[in-house]
């Protein structure tokens, strides 16, 4: 359940105590080589540990956040919790820097983006969360770097959340040479500056329930792992050394919420070329 | 009670005098901290004194504004409520930063637990809480004396705020080998790290007393169970620049600070800190 009021949303932090507070530290969140790149935060150690999308190759993979698998929420409840505040810092040279943070889903490991073969993905397991697909994007990350700045275009045959199969989202690769960089472009223009943090949808789609089947036009190298989220949140820093932050009632009217399970991770934007960076994250949650 | 209006509020502050600003400093001492860690600072040097967590081995002792150690906020003011207004803090040295303050009212501790043992260790005495069976309030372990180089894990056996007894964490903690004093030993950036508080079961608002304490593994070493409840939090950014919170126009607002409330602070280390790393601060509360 939400909040009918101001007051319960009180209530529920001052003398309820349904709240959590949950801390973030990566000691190094994947390096990019350049701005504009997006990394996965979910890939680099701290806590929560490191992501490494265990997986048989193709095969749809459920992620439920358990302990410090992902970002811990607090005490197990059976339904939604959501946000009251959210603060993102770094020490590092990596601001400006977005943060948008989001659900896993799940994933397709092991996606080959050397092979120009068509690759048909295994649906035995489907979402357990946002079930319908609606709101739920796909990026793909790099699992095993493939040839820097090399490139190719995507064709990808999805369902949408209206359960039509056969959509196809066409975009291209723009190659990365380190592991957890984002890779996909939203169109076929083939250049860094196009990298987006979610493959492009058929019009009139609202989200991917599942994939089908994904081939490349040229073999880049390397393998992706497609990721299936569904975005929660976006902050943004502005600089180094200070912190964002955002108190979600008073700031934009709502509270995000995250569903029971939740594989709470993020995404990173970087506005310039950086080493593995340090990153800390605080959030609130709150629950009624 | 509390404040009806904003003119309310400015007349009890101004004309009615319902209002203390107290300063604070602690220094961190001979040891350095590691990053992504958390530490208590309610037993370093400063202002207040510090906590030497006296008391009967594994016997609760309560604590409260009259222990000395926490922040003099003006005495009990019922039926009145009283009220943080604005907090501040700042420290002169470089790697005292990024850093995250925490203001928790300290309920009580148990002292003097062993970590060398595998035995359960039966904790006594009857917590008496400043908020009703518990609710909000939270575990964490304090470090006494630095632990030795064996990794142990921590079990502990609670009541909840219902109450219901035997409640268990829900997760696996890990204890830090190599504990220094005052870590806040389970938290860190290891795998199976929950910081600064224990996680609870699932369901779970709070913790009204704790039963007993077992660790995996013998490990040399002692600590403190403390039993607290969040108010605040507050990130330092840069150094040598005051961090700021007015806490009158951010949410939850003006938290409320209990009659005999124990106030101490916790530190988040964003990176690593120097030995004799300095903090000071200031804090402001009004009543009505």
């Amino acid at each position: 359940m939400g909040f009918d009021t101001v007051a319960a949303l009180a209530a529920a932090q001052a003398s309820s105590g349904q709240f959590w507070n949950s801390f973030v530290y990566k000691s190094t969140l994947p390096a990019v080589a350049a701005a504009g790149v997006w990394a996965d935060g979910s890939i680099g150690a701290g806590i929560p540990i490191y992501n490494a999308y265990l997986g048989a190759a193709l095969e749809f993979t459920p992620l439920t956040g358990s302990a410090n698998r992902s970002i811990y929420t607090g005490p197990t409840i059976s339904d939604s919790k959501y946000v009251a505040m959210a603060q993102i810092g770094t020490s590092a040279a990596g601001a400006p820097l977005v943060a948008m943070f989001a659900d896993f889903l799940g994933f397709y490991p092991l996606v080959d983006t050397d092979d120009t073969a068509p690759q048909t993905m295994d649906n035995t397991q489907s979402l357990t969360r946002y079930s319908s697909g609606e709101g739920v994007q796909a990026f793909c990350v790099v699992q095993v770097p493939q040839s820097a700045s090399a490139t190719a275009t995507v064709t990808l045959s999805y369902t949408n959340s209206a359960g039509v199969s056969g959509r196809t989202s066409t975009f291209g690769l723009f190659g990365a040479s380190t592991i957890g960089n984002l890779c996909n472009i939203a169109n076929t223009s083939n250049v860094a500056s196009a990298l987006t943090p979610f493959i492009p949808l058929e019009s009139g789609d609202k989200g991917i329930r599942s994939i089908e089947s994904m081939s490349v036009s040229t073999g880049i190298g390397g393998f992706i792992n497609i990721v299936l989220c569904k975005p929660i949140f976006t902050l943004q820093l502005l600089e180094q050394n200070t912190v964002a932050e955002k108190v979600f009632f008073k700031e934009s009217g709502t509270l995000p919420a995250v569903q029971p399970g939740a594989f709470l991770q993020f995404l990173t934007l970087r506005g310039s070329a950086t080493t593995p960076i340090p990153f800390r994250a605080s959030l609130d949650f709150t629950w009624s | 009670m509390g404040f009806s209006s904003m003119d309310d509020l400015v007349n009890e502050i101004t004309n009615n005098g319902k209002f203390i600003r107290n300063d604070w400093n602690k220094i961190t001492g001979a040891a350095a901290y590691t990053a992504g860690r958390w530490f208590e600072m309610s037993s370093l040097a400063g202002t207040p004194v510090a906590n030497a967590f006296s008391g009967t081995a594994l016997a609760w002792q309560s604590t409260d504004e009259a222990s000395g150690f926490g922040l003099y906020h003006g005495g009990d003011v019922s039926p009145d409520t009283k009220h943080v207004l604005n907090v501040s803090a700042v420290t002169a040295v470089a790697t005292g930063v990024p850093a995250q303050l925490m203001l928790v009212d300290l309920q009580g501790y148990w002292p003097g637990i062993s970590n060398n043992t595998t035995l359960a260790q039966t904790l006594t005495g009857t917590p008496t809480l400043r908020y009703t069976n518990g609710a909000g309030c939270r575990l964490f372990w304090a470090q006494r004396t630095t632990a030795g180089a064996t990794a142990q894990n921590i079990a502990v056996s609670y009541s909840n705020t219902v109450p219901t007894s035997g409640r268990t964490l829900p997760v696996t903690v890990a204890m830090t080998a190599s504990a220094i004093v005052p870590h806040i030993s389970h938290s860190g950036t290891a795998a199976n790290n929950y910081g600064p508080f224990l996680p609870l079961a699932s369901g779970d608002t709070g913790v009204s007393t704790v039963a007993s304490v077992t660790f995996s593994a013998a490990n040399t070493g002692t600590g403190a169970l403390c039993l607290a409840r969040p108010l605040l939090t507050l990130p330092i950014t840069t150094a040598a620049v005051a961090a700021e919170r007015d806490l009158l126009n951010q949410l939850p607002s003006l938290p409320e600070v209990k009659d005999g409330a124990c106030l101490v602070w916790l530190y988040f280390a964003g990176a690593a800190t120097a030995a004799n790393t300095n903090f000071y601060g200031a804090v402001e509360f009004g009543w009505g």
